[in-house]
């Protein structure tokens, strides 16, 4: 298919050279050209009637001048008619030029003619009229003439005939004679002028005269009238015309073929075409029949392809949903064999339960994640029965393992509880049972075992027994104080009777004895004061109590110092450091608890007997503005690092076995951590060892910038200023500080 | 499929090239046809005039074919004395219809009293004159017609000045815009002029009737009048339907008329406008119709009869003498040329 533009270009210039022929071909203006011809036909017979009449007029035949006058204003008419060219005259063709100097020469001779004419009618009316009347004037004159002048009537006579005959034929020679005598005749006349004749000589001589003059011109006139070549010059202009309008005519028959074979051409083109669109169309309706067939045998295909497709889509669709719900059921499965998995992972994470299982057929050993978290070991080595073993304490490994022997070789079921060691160092207490299961046959198929990590049941059951155990003691100690106090308040009023007693009899003692007495009362006072002190001390110790309040630590540390004087007598110098601090938040038995510790062990660090070698201070400062810090330093044996890194774990005790409990420092520990406090140790084997505590501020929020977690008793801070140096004596003061009685006297 | 489409069978072929064929050869046909045609001259049928039939004097025509709306406009701007300067002189004034077309003075008065040149010739038959003053210098009666007009001695006046004072009258531009689509201009005052001069013929004078065949129109002194009119040679100058205004005869053929006086300008004649010798002295030969009322005679109004301007004739022109019982016969003749115009004689 051609493009749009081709088409369009090709019927533009289609229409065009239609267009163009058909103006060429119209150019034949038919009607200009009849004029044009007939009007050069009628200026010819203008032309020839002027002539004709001029002829005639000569000849006398014609009077009348009326058609000699139109017939020269028609030529002239025509020929300025002639200057309107037809169409056919392109201007500058070399016709068109021919044609206007042929026009312009034309009305030129007309002009010519037309004065020709005017004079040729003058002339000719004169002529004429002489000419009649000359023989009269001839024959009026020889009237007159008598018979004397006979000769001059010849003469006359003479002349006469002579001036026809020239009129008749211009012949030139006769000219000279006649005039000759004409000239004689007017000289008679002249001479003669009285005479009768010579009037009608005069105009016999005259009209000769006017005859020769006037025929001569005349002739020329119109000779030259009549040779004016009008005609030719007409005809010429007429075959210009003829050659240019048969040119054009020729030129537009051309056109007007061209334009018919043009006509034709298009007309076969349009037939061409035609056929085409026809062969097209039918060759379309049978594409189209092709089609259509093709059309309905393939929907049938289609038809029979797609119940087919459908009925597999359908099955598809069955086993899809079967596949789904089996997915479906296995998710679910899964999801809770998941589930499960999860909840048995949490229950051994709660309860700090690992289990292993050991394969007897395969030997394969594995343990749960919590077993190794247990262990604190990375779930990574793989796990067996001599890891297990490595891992208990040395003290329990024997029993341990003699246990888990027996049970091995006997198939049966232990159950142990015995300390483990971390891989982290931390001592753990666990509880161990196992089981073996046998398999269908009855033989034994699989071991599976617990471990569970009972460290913090174990460590409650001792701070239970040792509560019950001060709790006991507290009620022992109320009711002994109790009992104490009644004696004790009498002994004390009655020394204070005395000893106002002793006033009264002041004067009247003998002086040593008053002195001596008075010292006796006092020793007593004192006595019984601290009697009182330690009774009070003691409740104060025992009573239970959970307020936490301002506590004024030096107070506490002089209490607890009192009440373990007794280890410390012997064994040190009790030095107190004290700075002003404000009171703690905190409890008061409890803090004098953790004071006592402290003080007991720094006591029992230091071997009997060396008591002034040995030293105890006890040091109070700030920490900061918020926190106070006592500290008890002992010159004792120091503490391995080893076991510094266990202190405060509960169960661990260097004392000889009956004597500590070793729960005194995890004790201290939970108390101090309670109150948002803090307590570390520093020590050098053989140096010594100070215990720090830090206790917050009365009235201060416990401090979020120091971790006060209550995590896994393993974790030691190791906080607290080195030790600086050794000891430096501060103020020694023997004992507690009692209030002594002074008598003002 | 292309192929299908393109695919033409042998005899749509065939029928299709036959038709070029007929096409084309009609057309050559034609072609050849029309070259022959332009090659044959036309034959174009041009009415012979058979001028030897045409009578020496042929009556005035009955009827005269002109445009009666320019010929009653014309009629108007005729008698209108402001086609001249000072409102006081119309063509009538010199041309006055009731006196023979002319003023019946020797010369004219023009003006503000200026006396002419030449003796003013009839309006009546001056459509059938082949030119116009006595010298021919206007082709025909619109040109004659500014003449006048502009001429300082007769009315003095220019165009532009006429058309100023016609412009200020409705009905005359009225009419002019009703004939001339350009409204009033000289050419068209003077086409209106010269179309109305057209109509002022004067048939039915005795002497047409007696040309028409009317034998007893004339008098028996009156048709030997006619003989001797002919016979003398009069005729000869005086011929054509107006009985002369068709040629240009020098005034003193066979005696010299002017050597009796002074030569005035006018009395050059034609050679004022031709400048050649031949032609001095020569002047459109007047018509003799009506002649009895447009007196006096001759270019310059000298001959006040006639009986003298027969004289001047007799003696100028044709050389000789004639009797006086002649003289009257033609006399008796030349009054028999009074026609009639619209109905009333002259």
């Amino acid at each position: 298919m051609r493009s749009p533009i081709r088409i369009l270009a090709i019927a533009a210039g289609t229409l065009c050279t239609l267009a163009f022929l058909l103006v060429k071909t119209k150019l034949d203006s038919g009607e200009e050209h009849r004029r044009h011809v007939n009007l050069l036909l009628e200026l010819q017979k203008v032309d020839s009637s002027l002539n004709e009449e001029l002829l005639e007029v000569r000849y006398a035949q014609l009077i009348n001048y009326d058609p000699l006058v139109k017939n020269l204003r028609d030529l002239k008419a025509g020929a300025e008619r002639l200057k309107a060219l037809p169409g056919s005259f392109e201007e500058g063709s070399e016709g068109h030029s021919r044609m206007v100097e042929q026009v312009s020469e034309l009305l030129r001779l007309l002009a010519q003619k037309e004065d020709l004419v005017e004079r040729f009618k003058s002339e000719n009316s004169t002529l004429r009229n002489s000419l009649s009347f000359f023989p009269v004037a001839a024959s009026e004159l020889a009237q007159v003439l008598d018979v004397s002048q006979r000769g001059l009537a010849l003469e006359v006579q003479a002349l006469l005939r002579d001036v026809l005959m020239y009129n008749l034929h211009s012949n030139e020679e006769i000219l000279p004679p006649i005039q000759a005598r004409i000239a004689m005749l007017s000289v008679r006349q002249r001479i003669h002028g009285q005479a009768a004749w010579t009037e009608e000589m005069r105009r016999v001589l005259n009209h000769g005269n006017t005859i020769l003059e006037y025929k001569t011109r005349l002739d020329r006139i119109t000779r030259e009238a009549l040779e004016l070549p009008t005609r030719s010059l007409l005809r010429r202009i007429q075959s210009t015309y003829w050659e240019q309008s048969l040119r054009m005519v020729s030129l537009t028959n051309d056109y007007r073929l061209a334009l018919y074979l043009f006509a034709i051409v298009l007309m076969a083109t349009i037939a061409y075409s035609f056929l085409r669109l026809q062969n097209t169309t039918l060759a379309l309706n049978e594409a189209n029949l092709t089609l259509e067939k093709r059309v309905q045998e393939r929907t049938e295909d289609l038809k029979q392809a797609t119940n087919e497709l459908t009925r597999q889509k359908d099955q598809l669709v069955l086993n899809s949903k079967e596949l789904e719900q089996a997915l479906r059921r296995e998710t679910e499965a899964t999801v809770a064999l998941k589930e499960s998995e999860m909840q048995l992972a949490l229950a051994q994470e709660v309860s700090h339960t690992g289990n292993w299982v050991f394969k007897t057929a395969t030997g394969g050993f594995s343990w749960s994640a919590e077993l190794y978290r247990i262990y604190g070991l990375d779930p990574q080595p793989t796990p067996s029965k001599e890891l297990l073993l490595r891992h208990v304490h040395p003290e329990d490994r024997p029993v341990v393992q003699q246990t888990v022997e027996r049970a091995l070789d006997e198939r049966s079921a232990f159950e142990t509880e015995h300390r483990i060691v971390r891989s982290d160092g931390q001592h753990r207490f666990v509880h161990a049972r196992a089981q073996v299961l046998v398999d269908d046959s009855g033989r034994p198929s699989t071991m599976v075992g617990t471990v569970q990590d009972v460290t913090e049941r174990k460590e409650m059951q001792t701070k239970l027994v040792h509560a019950e155990r001060m709790a006991s003691l507290g009620t022992l100690a109320g009711g002994v104080a109790h009992e104490i106090n009644n004696p004790l308040s009498c002994v004390l009023s009655n020394l204070e009777f005395m000893s106002r007693g002793l006033c009264e009899v002041e004067d009247v003692a003998p002086p040593g004895w008053l002195a001596e007495t008075r010292q006796v009362i006092g020793d007593s006072f004192k006595g019984a004061e601290r009697v009182r002190r330690i009774v009070q001390d003691l409740r104060t110790f025992t009573r239970p109590s959970n307020k936490v309040g301002p506590v004024d630590m030096h107070q506490i540390l002089d209490l607890a110092i009192t009440m373990a004087s007794s280890q410390i007598q012997h064994r040190a110098k009790l030095v107190r450091d004290y700075f002003d601090v404000p009171p703690v938040r905190g409890d008061a038995p409890r803090l004098g608890q953790v004071a006592l510790n402290l003080l007991v062990n720094a006591a029992q660090a230091i071997p009997d007997g060396k008591a002034t070698e040995n030293e105890i201070r006890v040091v109070t400062r700030m920490d900061g503005a918020h926190r106070v810090v006592f500290e008890v330093r002992d010159t004792g044996c120091g503490i391995p690092p080893e076991i510094r890194r266990h202190l405060f774990e509960p169960f661990l005790t260097t004392k000889p076995v009956g004597k500590g409990t070793g729960l005194g420092l995890s004790v201290c520990h939970g108390i101090v951590t309670s109150l948002g406090g803090e307590i570390t140790v520093e020590s050098e084997v053989g140096k010594g060892s100070t215990f720090r505590v830090s206790i917050p501020v009365a009235g201060q929020a416990i401090d979020p910038a120091r971790p006060t977690t209550t995590a896994a008793p393993g974790h030691l801070s190791q906080g607290g200023r080195p030790q600086e140096g050794p000891w430096r004596p501060a103020e020694v003061s023997s004992s507690a500080p009692s209030t002594s009685r002074v008598c003002s006297g | 499929m292309n192929d299908q489409v393109r695919k033409i069978t042998l005899p749509q072929h065939a029928s299709i090239l036959l038709l070029v064929l007929v096409g084309a050869g009609v057309a050559f046909k034609d072609y050849r046809a029309r070259e022959q045609a332009a090659m044959e001259p036309e034959a174009l049928g041009v009415a012979d005039d058979d001028v030897l039939s045409q009578p020496t004097i042929p009556p005035v025509p009955l009827t005269v074919r002109v445009d009666d709306r320019k010929v009653r406009l014309g009629e108007r701007l005729y008698h209108d004395p402001r086609l001249s300067h000072d409102d006081t002189i119309s063509c009538a004034t010199c041309h006055d219809l009731k006196r023979g077309g002319t003023d019946q003075v020797p010369t004219s008065t023009g003006i503000g009293g200026v006396l002419g040149p030449i003796n003013s010739p009839t309006t009546y038959n001056s459509g059938f004159l082949f030119s116009q003053f006595w010298d021919g210098r206007a082709r025909d009666l619109a040109e004659q017609a500014a003449g006048p007009v502009h001429n300082p001695k007769e009315m003095g006046s220019a165009w532009p000045e006429v058309i100023q004072k016609l412009s200020k009258d409705a009905p005359y531009v009225r009419a002019f815009a009703e004939i001339y689509p350009d409204g009033i201009r000289g050419d068209n005052i003077a086409d209106a002029i010269a179309e109305y001069e057209k109509s002022l013929i004067t048939p039915n004078s005795r002497f047409d009737r007696f040309l028409r065949g009317d034998a007893r129109a004339l008098s028996a002194d009156e048709k030997d009048g006619y003989r001797l009119f002919k016979e003398f040679g009069c005729i000869s100058c005086h011929q054509g339907v107006a009985l002369g205004g068709n040629m240009y005869q020098t005034l003193g053929t066979m005696e010299d008329y002017f050597t009796q006086r002074d030569e005035s300008e006018a009395d050059h004649g034609r050679f004022n406008v031709t400048k050649r010798e031949w032609n001095r002295h020569q002047f459109k030969v007047p018509s003799l119709r009506n002649i009895e009322r447009s007196f006096p005679y001759l270019h310059d109004g000298s001959a006040k009869t006639l009986e003298d301007v027969l004289e001047v004739m007799w003696k100028s022109q044709l050389g000789r003498s004639i009797r006086p019982e002649e003289s009257i016969k033609i006399v008796k003749f030349l009054k028999t040329l009074n026609g009639t115009y619209r109905g009333e004689p002259l």
